[in-house]
């Protein structure tokens, strides 16, 4: 899943940042109004984590522009304003969230990972395909009474598979919602790590899960 | 005390003790002229009376002869309230006396008495009565030949004044009947005037009695206030607007404290939060404790700003003057940014009087020297330049730090002394780059008796101008 964070604050932005990096999260994040909706216009992401009192342009009128332009993108409003109106306000104004400064950090973790699944209509965060269950809030997952270890990277792949499980994912897709703006991989690599994926979740005795559909792309699930 | 309280009290009592002393005075006025008026009266026609008593007697040779005797009338004789008199040679010695009298005597002053003057005394008989008396001549018969030098006779009249009495009796039960109906009268009428008179000023208390921190800004109406009372609303009207504008300012301030010092309280919990999540080696544990240290030193910088703020405009921050050389105090504050002027290739011109010396509080002045070489050294452009210049004229020293790659447009110079307004650049951090700097420079140089301006051109120069 991908993440966009704007604040101004560059000792929280950098710990959010890196919380979500470690969480598996592939993280943008940008240090003024201007940056940030710059990166909201020109990527995909699965979550915008929004400070409100930004320089240059303010988070409320990012927030504005994203879904004047139809976008659906949710939106975390972070801020240290905290009355009601404040709230209502941004909220209103089409964000999908609300959390005060200071937080704690496992909080907007799990708001972070509520949203991102709302984006994908999924509101269980247990999501199972055939035999496999993926736990999205305690990251892990089973294959009928077996645990599967990943690699963060591996779990990110599958959980965005799970998220559309019976779709097919083309390879840009893998890259937009993985990769952040600053990383730099081979073309290969998420056929690199579907290979990963295959070698842990499948088993002779059972059917297989993760097809591929030549010059398109890959299916989890039938 | 409700007297002193209520105004309403106040002006009642006031005008009904003013009405009674009025009342009282004239009262004891007229008492005094219509008793005189009464006893003057009663006085001559006493006198006219004895006059014509004493037309009365005759001298015979040696001897007096009263013809009242043989008058009688009524009342010296015996009826209910007789009156009295006696008549007298100049040695004492009685000449003739009321039958009234009997054997009695009139209680006679002692010493000189004006004829025309007349005297209370006590009648013989207890009743209390005015005395009169004439010296005369008397007649004598036209076949004894006056003597010579014939004794003068003075006759003693005396009557009682038991009617003048009643008369004045009546007179002061009169006065006190009809003073206390006025009094009343007055009393009732002041209540029902003073009350609509001051209806305005309840109403008015009433509407201040409406007004709290909410509806500060809901003006009094005074359109159907008295005159006396208008500059009083318009006032109170004026007090409660910049009430309302104070009120909006220390919200707004306090939203912004609450801003700046949550920020940096996030990044201290995200921080340790996301380094405590698993297991890590020495390095990054130092890394994410240095970050906390270093946010825990600009929000201490921001608390103190804002301490110093607070003190600056509670006005409880004491000055402490003394002589000081602006040259030494300058180099000093400037040796912190030495190392930052290098890394930004600066260029730095001093042009700065060595000897002069001004009064000034140092400490004060040096917080102030500090946040604006601070402020110079983060704006201006990379490779710029910075100007310290001193002037001195008669009675004043003006210092002005300018730095080049100004991004305060001109039209927004004067926002830079409002608190936590940062215009147009990144906010790098918190602390003291939170937009206090100037604003506390300003607080901090009016506290001196000094002035501050900022002039900046868009790209170009920015400039701040202290007058000490």
């Amino acid at each position: 899943m991908r993440v966009l964070i704007v604040e101004d604050y560059a000792p929280l932005r950098l710990s959010i940042a890196q919380g979500l990096g470690e969480a598996g999260f592939a993280v943008d994040s940008a240090q003024d109004g201007e940056e940030g909706l710059w990166y909201a216009q020109a990527n995909t992401y699965d979550a915008i984590i929004l400070d409100i009192m930004l320089p240059r342009i303010d988070g409320l009128t990012i927030l504005r522009k994203i879904r004047d332009a139809d976008g659906t993108t949710p939106v975390l409003l972070l801020t240290a304003k905290d009355t009601v109106a404040d709230r209502v306000y941004g909220l209103d104004l089409g964000a999908d969230d609300y959390l005060t400064k200071p937080f704690a950090f496992e909080e907007l973790m799990a708001r972070v990972r509520a949203i991102t699944r709302r984006g994908y209509d999924i509101a269980n965060p247990l999501i199972r395909v055939q035999d496999l269950e993926v736990n999205t809030a305690a990251r892990t997952v089973r294959r009928g009474d077996r645990n599967i270890e990943l690699t963060a990277r591996e779990y990110a792949l599958l959980e965005f598979l799970a998220m559309r499980a019976g779709e097919v994912v083309t390879r840009t897709d893998v890259w937009e919602h993985l990769y952040s703006f600053h990383d730099s991989a081979e073309s290969n690599v998420v056929d690199v790590y579907i290979g990963y994926l295959r070698k842990k979740l499948e088993h002779p005795t059972l059917p297989p899960l993760i097809h591929t559909r030549r010059g398109q792309g890959y299916v989890l699930g039938e | 005390m409700t007297m002193a309280r209520s105004l309403q009290t106040r002006l009642l009592c006031g005008t009904t003790l003013g009405t009674a002393v009025v009342l009282i005075v004239s009262g004891v006025v007229l008492h005094a002229v219509i008793k005189s008026a009464l006893l003057a009266e009663f006085d001559a026609t006493l006198h006219s009376k004895a006059r014509t008593l004493a037309n009365l007697v005759e001298q015979e040779g040696d001897a007096y002869e009263v013809e009242i005797g043989d008058v009688k009338l009524m009342e010296f004789s015996g009826a209910d309230r007789p009156e009295y008199f006696e008549i007298r040679l100049p040695d004492g010695a009685l000449v003739a006396r009321s039958q009234s009298l009997g054997d009695r005597a009139l209680a006679l002053p002692n010493g000189r008495i004006n004829e025309s003057s007349t005297i209370s005394a006590l009648l013989p008989d207890g009743r209390p009565g005015r005395l009169a008396h004439i010296t005369f001549t008397p007649r004598s018969e036209e076949d004894h030949p006056q003597p010579d030098e014939a004794p003068k006779l003075t006759l003693w009249l005396a009557r009682d004044t038991l009617d003048l009495q009643g008369v004045l009796d009546r007179l002061r039960f009169g006065m006190l009947v009809v003073g206390l109906c006025a009094l009343t009268l007055t009393i009732a009428v002041l209540l029902v005037t003073v009350r609509a008179g001051l209806r305005p000023v309840s109403d008015l208390a009433e509407a201040i009695s409406r007004v709290d921190e909410s509806s500060l800004s809901a003006v009094i109406d005074r359109a159907t206030a008295p005159n006396e009372l208008q500059p009083v609303i318009r006032r109170l009207n004026e007090l409660l607007v910049r009430l309302a504008d104070a009120f909006d300012r220390e919200k707004a301030l306090t939203a912004n404290v609450a801003h700046e010092l949550r920020t940096p309280l996030a990044g201290i919990r995200a921080t340790a939060e996301v380094i405590l999540s698993r297991e890590r080696d020495a390095e990054q544990y130092r890394a994410a404790l240095d970050k906390c240290l270093h946010i825990c030193r600009s929000t201490q910088d921001l608390v103190e700003m804002l301490l110093m703020l607070a003190r600056m405009d509670a006005g409880s921050a004491n000055v402490e003057k003394s002589t000081v050389k602006l040259a030494d105090l300058l180099k000093d504050a400037w040796k912190p940014f030495e190392r930052y002027a290098d890394d930004k290739k600066l260029t730095v011109v001093w042009d700065v009087n060595q000897s002069h010396l001004v009064s000034t509080d140092p400490d004060k002045l040096r917080v102030v020297v500090g946040n604006l070489i601070d402020n110079a050294v983060r704006h201006v452009d990379h490779g710029g330049r910075i100007t310290i210049a001193t002037k001195h004229e008669a009675y004043n020293s003006f210092l002005t730090i300018t730095n080049t790659g100004s991004r305060v447009a001109p039209e927004d110079t004067p926002r830079v002394f409002e608190r936590f307004w940062r215009g147009d650049t990144s906010r790098a951090g918190s602390g003291s780059h939170c937009g206090l700097g100037l604003p506390l420079c300003k607080s901090i140089v009016e506290r001196l008796g000094g002035e501050i301006h900022a002039t900046s051109q868009m790209h170009g120069a920015f400039s701040i101008a202290i007058t000490l």
